[in-house]
C-alpha cells in the first residue's frame, strides 16, 4: 500500500514536469546568430540583440575603408562631434573620393546609380536604442572617447555589427567608472 | 467558569461525523449548488471582461482621475485582504488559545482567506497603468545598472508584506487538510480520485508518528501566522499612513486597520456560513447557532473598536489644529461624499450594536443581513479614506469628483464572483470541516455523553 | 562516450573495431563530434563550448524573466536614410533657429521659429522686438501647430456653386487651370480685393500695382478692428490713428472696458510695458478698471469698479466732472461750456451704487499723477453706441491730465496694425448689391462666418461673377466662393510687417510648403504676368528684396553698409527698427490741441433699461481663426478656466433671479438672432450684463472644431456669436444691445472647466483660510518686506538632506507681475510634447497641462478679488513623490531636479496622490498622436509619452542639457540666463525667473533669497525649488485688508 500511494506521489510530482519544459523552451528561444559564439557575450544581454548583423543594401566594407586605408571615423560620420547622431554620411560625401576612385566596382556603380538619380540608399540600422533613451555622441566624442570603446573593432568588421549589447547597465558601468554624470535625466527626458 | 453548550449537536456518532462531512464531496452536488455556482460563474465572466477591457484601454475606463489617484482598485484591494484576516485569526490565534468552538468553522474561514487574499492580489497589479510591467516591483536581477526597487515606498511592503500572508495561509490551510484528503483517498470509489487525493494527501498513513509529526508542524504555523495576522493589515495601512496626504497621514492607523480587517473578516465568515447551512443542511449540526453566536459577539466588539478609531480619528483631527487635517474630516462628514461617511457608520457602528440582544445574536436571517451590512459597511470605509481624503487636499485649485463607471461596478462586482466560484469549488472538493478536530470535541469516552444539550459538555474556556 | 574517445585515443587494430558506419570507421572527427552530441549532450554537461554550462543554467534560468519581456528575435529592423546631398545648414539632431514675424489680427509679433530637420516645432519671441518684446501669447505658440493641421487645404479647388450659393461641390483644379479662369475674370475689372489689415508694406504696394493692373481696390476690414479709436482719434486731433499706448510710463492707468491685458489691441506688448511699471516699491503704478463683465484686465485690476455696461461713458464723465468741476483742476476748470455738458454726469457713483469716495481719489490719483497717467477704453465689449463717445472722453481726459504725447504716442510709432473698417465693408456690400464687383478676392478674412445674414453680405455675394478666397481651408466663406486658391501659411512664407510706424519685421519660411499651396502674393503675380502687365519681380521673393532694397534700405542710416549685407542682417535679426534710431522712440512728442467740438456732440442717449449682452473676444479663441487647434480649444480661459467652449456669462445676482445654474441651457435672444447657449455664472459680474465670446461656432473649421470630429458638422465646438451682431445706420451693433434670456426647462450642457468651481458655492472652503498664496496691500508691503507671508518656526526632516555641490535649479515666479495670461501654458505645451484630451477627458479632470494657472477669488463674490498662482512641479527637495513610488521611476538629481522617468514608471499614481500640489499627469489612454502632419510638431527633445505612465514639469531639463553643451563647445562656464524654460521664455510678464541656485550672482537666487519670496505650503517641508513673490495690491481704498498671519 505503502509503495502504491508513494508511486501516486511521484506520479503527482511528475505534474511540476510542464514548469522545466518551460525552462528549456525559453532557453531555446536564444537568437541563434553568430553572437553566441562571441566570446565575451554574456548570457544575460540575449535580449539586447548584442552581435547584430544584417546585410546592407550596398555591400560597405570598413575594412578597406577604415582598416587598410585609415580614414578616420568622423571624416564620413562627420556629424559625431556635433549631433546627438554621427549619422551614415550623406551619399555626396561618398562620392567626394568614389567620382573616380573605384568606379568599376560594381557596388560603386550601384552608389553612383543610387548618386545621380538622386535615390536615397536605405541602409538597416545595427545600432539601435529605444526612443526614451536620449543619447547623444557630442559629449562622448568630446570627452575624446575613441568610436572602437562602444563600436568595437569597426576596421576590421567586414560587415558592422553590434559590438556591445548597449543595455542600460553597461552605459551606467562606464559612467560609473569614468565618474560621468549619473542622474537618470542624463539620458531619461 | 462558565458552561458553553454543545459544540457539535444531533448525538453523531463518529462515523456519522466521516459521512456527514464527506457528503458534499463525495455526491452529487444539489440544485441550490449548481444555481450558486452558475451565478457566481457568470460574475467572475464579467469580472474576466472588464479587466481585458482595462488592461487593453486603458485604467481611463475607470472613475480614477486627477486629482483622485487611486479608486475601486485599491478600495476592493483592502477590502479583500481585510476579509483575509479572519480566516488566520479563527485558525491560528484561537488555536493557540484552545478555543474548541474554532473547529468547524476554522477550515472554511481559513478557504476564504486564501481565496480572499486571491482575489485581493489581483487589484495592486490591476490598479497600475502598465500592468505587464508589474514584476518591476520583484528585486530581481538585471541588465539596468543594476537598478533596485525602492525599498522606502510602503507599496513594496506590501508586495513583501500580503505574499507572505498568502503563502503561510495557503500552506497553513493545506497542511490541515492533509488526514482528511487521506480519509477521502481512503473512501475514494473511482481511481481519478483515488489518485488526485492521494496525491493531495501526501502518502498520509494515519500512523502515530504521522499524527505527532502532523501535530507539530500545525502547532508551529499557527504560531507563524499569529504575527501575520497583526502584521499584514498594518502594512496595508501604511501605504495611507505613510504618505502626507491629510486624512491618510495619521498613526491611528495600524489598529484601526487591524481591528476592521477582523470586523470585516467575521461579517464575511457569518455570511458564508450562514449560505454554508443552507447549502448542506447537514452541517447545522456542526456549526451550531452557538458558533454564530460566538462570531456574532467579535462582530459587535469589534465593531466598537472600529466606532473608537473613528471617533478618534475626529478628535485629533480638532486637537491637532491643523487646518487641513480638520478640513478633511469635516469635508467627510458634511462634504459631497457625506453619503457614504454616514453609510459607513450606520453599518460599521450602529447596526452591530444590534447584536446586544441575544435573540438578534441567535437569529440566521437577522445575523445573515448585519453581516452582509458589515461588509457593505467596510468597503464604503476604504472608499471613505480613499476617496474623501483625495478628492479635497491642500490646493483647492485641483479639487475634483469621482464619478464610478461602469468598469468600477464590473471589477467591484465581479471580484465577487472570482471569489464565490473559488469558494464554491472548495466546497465540493474539500472537506468544508476539519474531521480530524472535529472527533476530539465529541464528548466520545467523556463521563457526559451529553444526551440533552441543556448540560452540555463543560469546557474551560 | 568511454567507449569511442577510448578506441579514438588508443590506436589499437581497425580490424578489431566494432563500427556503425565509415566516418566511424576513420575516425573522421565530425563523426565523433556529432556522435557525441548525439548522445551525450545535456544541459548539465559542463563542456566548454556549450551554451548551457552548469554554472550557464541558472544564469539562463534568471535570465528568462527578462527574455519573457522581451521578444526572443530582434526588434522590427530599423532602417536610416541618410540625404544623397545634405544641404549645408541641416545637422541631423540640431536644431536651426529663424526669426521671422507674424501678424494675429492686429496683434504683431517678432518670432524665432524653432526647426529640426527642416520642421517648425516651437516659436520664441523675439528679444529684439520692440513690440512683443520676446514675449509671445498662447496664440502665436499654438500658431506652429497650425502648419500641421490636418485639415488644412492640400491644394487649389474650384467650387460649383448654384446662384444662391447655398451648397457647393469642389472639385480639385490645378493651379494653370484655375488661373486661366481667373485672368479671364479680372480682365473684366470691377475687381475687388477684402482682407484683414496686412500690415506688410511689400504686399500693400504689390496690391496697389495690381489694383492699377486692373482697376481693382483693396478693401481692408477688421473683424476685431478699432474703429471706434481711430474715429475718436479723428474726432478730437484730426489724426486718424491708432496710438501707440506706453504703459511703462504711467503710475496710474485707468480702464474703461478695454481688456488690454488680455484681447485688446495689443495685449502681449502691453503686458510687457505694464510689468516694468509693477515693480514693488513706491513707485509701483496703479491700475483701475470700470467694466461690465469680469475681463483678465478685471482680474488685475488694483481697484475693480463693476458698472453697469450703459453706464460706462456716463461714469468716465462723472470721473471728469470730478477733476475738472469739483477738484476745479486743469485749463478747463473755469470753461463754463465744459462744465456745461459734464454737469448731468455729477452724482454718477450715486447713480451706480459706486462709493463716491472711488471717483474722488482717483480723480485726486490722476491728478496727481498728471503726464504720467493713461486713461485707455474700447474693445468688442463696450456697447456699440457708446464706442465713439466714450473714445472722445477718453482722449478729453488724457489731453487734459496732459498724458497725450508722453503715455499716448500718434507722432513717433503709432500701431499700423488696424487699418480696416466696418464703413469701408458696408460700402462693399453696397457694391456689390448694385453689382458694381465682378470679381471679389478674400484674403485673411472670413465674412461669411464674422458677418450675420442681416448683414446682406452673403445674398451680395450672389450678384458677384466670380469670387476668390485665399484661406487656409474650405470653411465657412471658402465653400460660398467659385475660386478656392490656398494661400501658404505664414510659416510657409515670405513677407514682411510694420505693426509700429517705422518697425520693420521680416517674415521668412521655416518649412517648404506642406501642401499645393501658393503664396497670395505670387498669385497676384502671376495673374498680373498674365494680365500682361509685367512686374519687375519674377516672383514674390524677388518682388519683396526689391521693395526693403528700394524702401526700407534707404531708410535704415545706421551703420553704411551695402543691401546684401543689410538683407543678412535683416534675416538675422528678424527686424529693423527705424523708428528707434537715435532712440527717438523712448521720446516724448508735445501735445494735440483737443478739439471741443467732439466732446460738445459726444452724448449717448440713454438705452432702454433691461439686461445688455455684451460681445468679447477669448485669451485663446480670439477670433476663431484656430479654432481648429487643439491647444487653443483646451486652452483654460483665464478667467472662467472653461475649456471647448462658449457660453452666457451672467453674475450670481442674474442667475438666482433666473434660477440659472452653471450650465444650464438657455435661449439667448438678441438682434431678432436667437441662440441656445449654457450659461457660466461669473462673480464680480454686473447683473445688468451678460456676455458671450465670439469665435466659436466654426462649423466648417474641421474634425477638431466640430463636436462629432467630422470635418463639416452641425455640432460644432461652441455657439457663432457673431451672429448676434446687426448693421444699423452704418454702424455694427455688436455689444450693449437688449437681450432676453429664457431657460430652456432642466438643460444642462456641461462645461469643461479645468478648476471646480464650487469655492464659490461654500464660502467655508475660502482660500483665505488656507494660507496659499502670499498677498498683500502695497502699503502693507513697504512697511514691512514680508506682509502677507504665511510664515512657520524651524522645520526638520527625518530624511537627510540633500547636498548640491555643482548647480541647483531654481525658479522664482514674481506673483506681482504674473497677469494669469496663460501663455505659459501652451508654451509648454509645445515645447514638452503634450497631448490635449479633448472636452470629455477635462471634464473627467483629466487635462494634461503640465503648468496650470490656478486661480482663486478673494472677498464678496460680488467683488471678488482675483488671484492667479501658476503651478508646476516645485521639484522639491525633499519630494513627497519620490520616497513613495515603488520602482524609483521619480528621483531627485544631483542638481536639484525631480527626474520623471516615464520608460521606468509602472503607473501606481502613489506619487500624484502624495503630492501636495498635485502637478502630475497621467497617461490614462495613449495619447499619442499618429496623425501624419501632427505628429510631424512634436519636440525629438522630449520622449513622447505611452499609456499607463506619469507624467510632469522636467523644468525643461533637455533646455537645461541643450545650455550646458552649448557652454561647453564655447569652452566657457555656463552663464545666468543661458537657460531659459519655455515658459519663461515665452513669458509676456516677465513673471518667470530661472537658474542656478548656487550660483548667487544669477538673478534667480538674488530672488530666491528675497524678503518677498515665498513657498507654497511651507510647513510640509518639502523644500520646493519654486519660490513665488508676494502679490502686491495697490488698490484705491487703502483699507483694503492685507490680511496678516502670524507665525506658530
Amino acid at each position: 500500500m505503502h509503495n502504491k500511494f508513494s508511486y501516486k506521489f511521484v506520479v503527482g510530482f511528475l505534474h511540476t514536469l510542464p514548469i522545466l519544459f518551460l525552462a528549456f523552451s525559453i532557453i531555446s528561444c536564444k537568437p541563434k546568430d553568430k553572437s553566441n559564439k562571441d566570446p565575451n557575450n554574456n548570457s544575460m544581454s540575449m535580449a539586447y540583440n548584442k552581435g547584430y548583423t544584417p546585410d546592407q543594401p550596398i555591400d560597405f566594407d570598413h575594412t578597406l575603408h577604415a582598416g587598410v586605408n585609415k580614414i578616420p571615423c568622423l571624416y564620413c560620420h562627420a556629424n559625431a562631434p556635433r549631433s546627438r547622431h554621427a549619422t551614415v554620411p550623406s551619399l555626396n560625401i561618398c562620392m567626394n573620393c568614389h567620382i573616380q576612385v573605384a568606379t568599376d566596382r560594381p557596388e560603386i556603380k550601384k552608389l553612383q546609380d543610387h548618386f545621380n538619380n538622386d535615390r536615397a540608399v536605405v541602409w538597416n540600422k545595427v545600432h539601435l536604442l529605444p526612443d526614451f533613451v536620449m543619447f547623444n555622441h557630442k559629449p562622448h566624442v568630446r570627452k575624446g572617447i575613441a568610436c572602437q570603446s562602444c563600436h568595437g573593432p569597426v576596421e576590421s568588421m567586414a560587415q558592422v555589427k553590434q559590438f556591445s549589447d548597449l543595455s542600460m547597465g553597461w552605459c551606467v558601468d562606464c559612467h560609473r567608472r569614468n565618474n560621468a554624470p549619473l542622474n537618470c535625466t542624463t539620458c531619461h527626458h | 467558569m462558565f458552561t458553553r453548550d454543545q459544540l457539535i449537536t444531533g448525538n453523531k456518532t463518529l462515523e456519522q461525523i466521516t459521512n456527514d462531512i464527506c457528503e458534499p464531496v463525495e455526491t452529487v452536488p444539489t440544485i441550490k449548488w449548481v444555481a450558486l455556482m452558475l451565478g457566481a460563474n457568470s460574475t467572475l465572466l464579467i469580472f474576466v471582461s472588464t479587466l481585458i477591457m482595462i488592461i487593453g484601454l486603458g485604467m481611463g475606463l475607470m472613475a480614477v482621475n486627477h486629482p483622485i489617484g487611486w479608486g475601486t482598485d485599491i478600495i476592493t484591494f483592502v477590502f479583500w485582504i481585510g476579509i483575509g484576516h479572519a480566516g488566520t485569526l479563527i485558525s491560528a490565534i484561537l488555536f493557540l488559545f484552545r478555543q474548541k468552538w474554532r473547529t468547524s468553522i476554522a477550515r472554511s474561514a481559513e478557504a476564504m482567506t486564501v481565496f480572499a487574499v486571491m482575489t485581493a492580489g489581483i487589484f495592486p497589479l490591476l490598479h497600475t497603468g502598465r500592468p505587464w510591467l508589474g514584476y518591476w516591483l520583484l528585486p530581481y536581477p538585471n541588465q539596468r545598472g543594476p537598478l533596485w526597487i525602492n525599498f522606502r515606498s510602503p507599496l513594496l511592503w506590501d508586495v513583501f508584506a500580503v505574499s507572505t500572508y498568502m503563502t503561510v495561509s495557503v500552506v497553513f490551510w493545506y497542511v490541515g487538510m492533509v488526514p482528511d484528503f487521506a480519509t477521502l483517498r481512503d473512501r475514494a470509489k473511482n481511481k481519478i480520485r483515488k489518485i488526485a487525493y492521494g496525491a493531495l494527501s501526501l502518502g498520509w498513513r494515519g500512523t502515530a508518528r504521522n499524527w505527532s509529526h502532523y501535530e507539530m508542524t500545525y502547532l508551529l504555523l499557527a504560531g507563524l501566522s499569529t504575527p501575520l495576522v497583526l502584521s499584514v493589515h498594518t502594512i496595508v495601512s501604511f501605504d495611507f499612513a505613510v504618505s502626507q496626504l491629510p486624512g491618510w497621514h495619521t498613526t491611528i492607523f495600524p489598529p484601526y486597520f487591524v481591528a476592521g480587517a477582523i470586523f470585516s473578516g467575521f461579517g464575511m465568515v457569518v455570511t458564508l456560513m450562514t449560505l454554508v447551512r443552507i447549502g448542506f443542511p447537514k452541517f447545522k449540526d456542526y456549526v451550531t447557532i452557538n458558533h454564530m453566536e460566538v462570531m456574532n459577539k467579535i462582530i459587535m466588539t469589534t465593531g466598537l473598536m472600529v466606532g473608537y478609531a473613528y471617533a478618534t480619528e475626529f478628535f485629533i483631527a480638532w486637537y491637532s489644529g491643523n487646518p487641513f487635517e480638520s478640513f478633511v474630516f469635516i469635508n467627510r462628514a458634511f462634504g459631497p461624499y457625506a453619503w457614504s461617511y454616514w453609510i459607513m457608520v450606520t453599518c460599521n457602528v450602529f447596526i452591530p450594536q444590534l447584536f446586544w440582544w441575544k435573540s438578534i445574536r441567535r437569529s440566521i436571517p437577522a445575523m445573515f443581513v448585519i453581516s452582509i451590512c458589515v461588509n457593505i459597511g467596510m468597503w464604503f470605509e476604504r472608499f471613505v479614506i480613499v476617496v474623501t481624503s483625495l478628492h479635497r487636499d491642500f490646493l483647492p485649485a485641483n479639487w475634483g469628483d469621482f464619478i464610478f463607471t461602469w468598469a468600477d461596478f464590473g471589477v467591484l462586482f465581479g471580484s465577487f464572483g472570482f471569489f464565490l466560484t473559488l469558494f464554491l469549488l472548495y466546497l465540493r472538493l474539500a472537506p468544508a470541516i476539519s474531521i480530524a478536530e472535529l472527533k476530539p470535541v465529541l464528548n466520545v469516552g467523556r463521563d457526559n455523553n451529553g444526551h440533552d444539550a441543556s448540560s452540555g459538555g463543560t469546557h474551560h474556556g | 562516450m568511454s567507449e569511442i574517445t577510448e578506441n579514438n585515443q588508443t590506436q589499437q587494430n581497425k580490424s578489431e573495431k566494432l563500427w556503425v558506419g565509415l566516418e566511424h570507421y576513420y575516425d573522421d572527427p565530425k563523426f565523433l563530434e556529432m556522435a557525441q552530441k548525439e548522445f551525450l549532450s545535456s544541459p548539465l554537461s559542463s563542456e566548454p563550448d556549450s551554451e548551457f554550462g552548469r554554472r550557464e543554467f541558472l544564469k539562463l534560468m534568471g535570465a528568462s524573466i527578462a527574455l519573457a519581456s522581451t521578444s526572443c528575435i530582434r526588434r522590427p529592423a530599423n532602417k536610416i536614410v541618410p540625404y544623397v546631398k545634405r544641404p549645408d545648414e541641416v545637422v541631423p539632431g540640431v536644431a536651426n533657429y529663424y526669426a521671422t514675424s507674424w501678424l494675429d489680427n492686429g496683434q504683431g509679433f517678432g518670432m524665432v521659429i524653432k526647426t529640426r530637420e527642416g520642421r517648425p516645432i516651437k516659436a520664441e519671441g523675439l528679444l529684439e522686438h520692440p513690440v512683443n518684446r520676446g514675449g509671445l501669447s498662447a496664440r502665436a505658440q499654438a500658431h506652429v501647430l497650425s502648419v500641421y493641421d490636418p485639415d488644412r487645404a492640400r491644394g487649389p479647388k474650384k467650387n460649383i456653386v448654384n446662384e444662391k450659393r447655398t451648397n457647393s461641390d469642389s472639385v480639385e483644379v490645378t493651379w494653370e487651370a484655375a488661373d486661366k479662369e481667373v485672368i479671364e475674370q479680372l480682365k473684366k475689372g470691377k475687381v475687388r480685393i477684402l482682407s484683414g489689415t496686412l500690415a506688410s508694406p511689400s504686399t500693400e504696394s504689390l496690391i496697389s500695382e495690381f489694383s492699377r493692373a486692373f482697376g481693382a481696390k483693396h478693401i481692408v476690414w477688421d473683424n476685431l478692428g478699432a474703429d471706434d479709436v481711430k474715429e475718436g482719434q479723428a474726432l478730437c486731433y484730426g489724426q486718424e490713428a491708432v496710438p501707440r499706448y506706453r504703459f511703462d510710463k504711467a503710475k496710474t492707468v485707468v480702464s474703461f472696458g478695454a481688456d488690454f491685458l488680455g484681447t485688446y489691441l495689443s495685449p502681449v506688448e502691453f503686458t510687457k510695458l505694464f510689468a516694468k511699471s509693477r515693480h514693488a516699491g513706491p513707485l509701483m503704478s496703479q491700475l483701475v478698471v470700470f467694466e461690465s463683465l469680469y475681463s483678465l484686465t478685471g482680474a488685475n485690476a488694483d481697484t475693480r469698479v463693476s458698472v453697469a455696461s450703459d453706464q460706462l461713458f456716463a461714469s468716465l464723465m462723472g470721473l471728469i466732472h470730478e477733476i475738472v468741476v469739483v477738484n476745479k483742476k486743469s485749463s478747463y476748470a473755469g470753461n463754463a461750456e465744459v462744465q456745461k455738458w459734464l454737469e448731468p454726469y455729477a452724482n454718477v457713483a450715486v447713480n451706480n451704487g459706486v462709493s463716491s469716495e472711488i471717483f474722488s481719489q482717483l480723480a485726486q490719483e490722476l491728478w496727481k499723477n498728471r503726464g504720467e497717467s493713461l486713461i485707455i477704453s474700447g474693445g468688442l465689449n463696450i456697447p456699440t453706441k457708446q464706442a465713439v463717445p466714450l473714445q472722445i472722453a477718453t482722449n478729453f481726459l488724457n489731453s487734459l491730465l496732459d498724458n497725450d504725447g508722453k503715455t499716448i504716442d500718434v507722432n513717433i510709432s503709432p500701431n499700423k496694425t488696424y487699418k480696416g473698417s466696418f464703413k469701408a465693408l458696408a460700402l462693399l456690400i453696397d457694391e456689390m448689391k448694385n453689382g458694381q464687383v465682378s470679381t471679389l478676392i478674400i484674403h485673411r478674412s472670413n465674412p461669411i462666418y464674422s458677418l450675420p445674414v442681416s448683414s446682406g453680405f452673403q445674398e451680395a455675394l450672389n450678384k458677384v461673377g466670380l469670387v476668390i478666397y485665399t484661406g487656409d481651408r474650405n470653411d465657412e466663406t471658402g465653400r460660398i466662393s467659385n475660386m478656392f486658391l490656398p494661400d501658404h501659411h505664414s510659416l510657409e512664407n515670405w513677407g514682411d510687417g510694420e505693426f509700429q510706424k517705422q518697425v520693420y519685421s521680416i517674415q521668412q519660411p521655416t518649412i517648404r510648403p506642406m501642401f499645393n499651396t501658393r503664396a497670395f502674393q505670387d498669385s497676384l503675380l502671376t495673374w498680373m504676368s498674365l494680365g500682361g502687365s509685367k512686374s519687375a519681380a519674377k516672383d514674390w521673393h524677388d518682388y519683396l528684396v526689391n521693395y526693403w532694397k528700394s524702401n526700407i534700405y534707404g531708410q535704415w542710416t545706421k551703420g553704411a553698409k551695402s543691401f546684401e549685407e543689410f538683407w543678412v542682417d535683416v534675416l538675422q535679426r528678424g527686424v529693423m527698427d527705424v523708428s528707434n534710431l537715435s532712440a527717438k522712440r523712448s521720446a516724448t512728442s508735445g501735445a494735440r490741441p483737443f478739439s471741443l467740438g467732439a466732446l460738445k456732440n459726444s452724448k449717448v442717449e440713454a438705452a432702454p433699461p433691461g439686461t445688455k449682452l455684451l460681445m468679447y473676444s477669448k485669451v485663446g479663441m480670439g477670433d476663431g481663426s484656430m479654432a481648429n487647434i487643439s491647444w487653443i480649444q483646451e486652452f483654460p480661459d483665464p478667467v472662467t478656466k472653461i475649456t471647448w467652449d462658449n457660453y452666457l456669462t451672467v453674475s450670481e445676482e442674474f442667475a438666482s433671479k433666473n434660477g440659472l445654474k452653471e450650465g444650464s441651457l438657455v435661449e439667448v435672444t438678441a438682434n431678432e438672432y436667437v441662440e441656445a447657449l449654457p450659461v457660466h455664472i461669473q462673480p464680480g459680474q454686473h447683473s445688468n450684463a451678460v456676455g458671450v465670446a465670439v469665435g466659436y461656432g466654426r462649423r466648417f473649421a474641421g474634425k477638431i472644431a466640430s463636436e462629432s470630429g467630422e470635418e463639416v458638422s452641425n455640432r460644432s465646438i461652441g455657439q457663432n456669436a457673431f451672429l448676434f451682431a446687426k448693421l444699423e445706420n452704418d454702424q455694427w451693433i455688436r455689444s450693449g444691445m437688449t437681450v432676453k434670456v429664457t431657460v430652456i426647462e432642466d438643460k444642462f450642457h456641461p462645461l469643461a472647466c479645468t478648476q471646480g468651481h464650487h469655492m464659490l458655492r461654500d464660502k467655508k472652503f475660502e482660500v483665505k483660510d488656507r494660507n496659499i498664496i502670499a498677498h498683500t496691500s502695497l502699503t502693507e508691503f513697504l512697511k514691512n518686506k514680508k506682509a502677507g507671508i504665511h510664515q512657520h518656526g524651524e522645520l526638520k526632516s527625518i530624511w537627510p538632506e540633500h547636498k548640491y555641490t555643482g548647480h541647483k535649479w531654481a525658479m522664482v515666479i514674481d506673483s506681482n507681475s504674473c497677469t494669469g495670461c496663460s501663455a505659459c501654458v501652451v508654451a509648454c505645451q509645445s515645447e514638452n510634447n503634450i497631448p490635449a484630451v479633448g472636452k470629455r477627458y477635462v471634464l473627467e479632470g483629466r487635462e494634461m497641462h503640465w503648468i496650470r494657472i490656478d486661480r482663486y477669488y478673494r472677498g464678496d463674490p460680488e467683488a471678488p478679488e482675483t488671484l492667479y498662482q501658476p503651478m508646476l512641479c516645485q521639484h522639491c527637495d525633499n519630494a513627497p513623490c519620490e520616497t513613495v513610488c515603488p520602482v524609483v521611476a521619480t528621483s531627485h538629481s544631483s542638481e536639484g531636479l525631480n527626474e520623471m522617468i516615464y520608460n521606468r514608471c509602472v503607473g501606481t499614481r502613489y506619487c500624484s496622490n502624495n503630492c501636495p500640489y498635485k502637478v502630475r499627469r497621467f497617461n490614462w489612454f495613449n495619447y499619442l498622436d499618429h496623425n501624419d502632419t501632427l505628429k510631424l510638431a512634436y519636440n525629438p527633445e522630449v520622449t513622447v509619452r505611452s499609456r499607463g505612465v506619469m507624467e510632469k514639469c522636467t523644468f525643461c531639463v533637455q533646455r537645461i542639457k541643450e545650455a550646458k553643451q552649448t557652454a561647453q563647445d564655447k569652452k566657457v562656464p555656463l552663464a545666468d540666463g543661458d537657460i531659459r524654460t519655455a515658459c519663461q521664455q515665452s513669458c509676456p510678464a516677465d513673471a518667470i525667473s530661472f537658474g542656478d541656485n548656487n550660483d548667487k550672482g544669477s538673478q534667480v537666487s538674488q530672488l530666491f533669497n528675497s524678503d518677498r519670496a515665498s513657498v507654497v505650503l511651507e510647513e510640509l517641508y518639502a523644500k520646493p525649488a519654486i519660490k513665488y513673490l508676494t502679490k502686491i495690491k495697490n488698490p484705491l481704498m487703502a483699507q483694503v485688508s492685507s490680511h496678516q498671519e502670524g507665525g506658530h
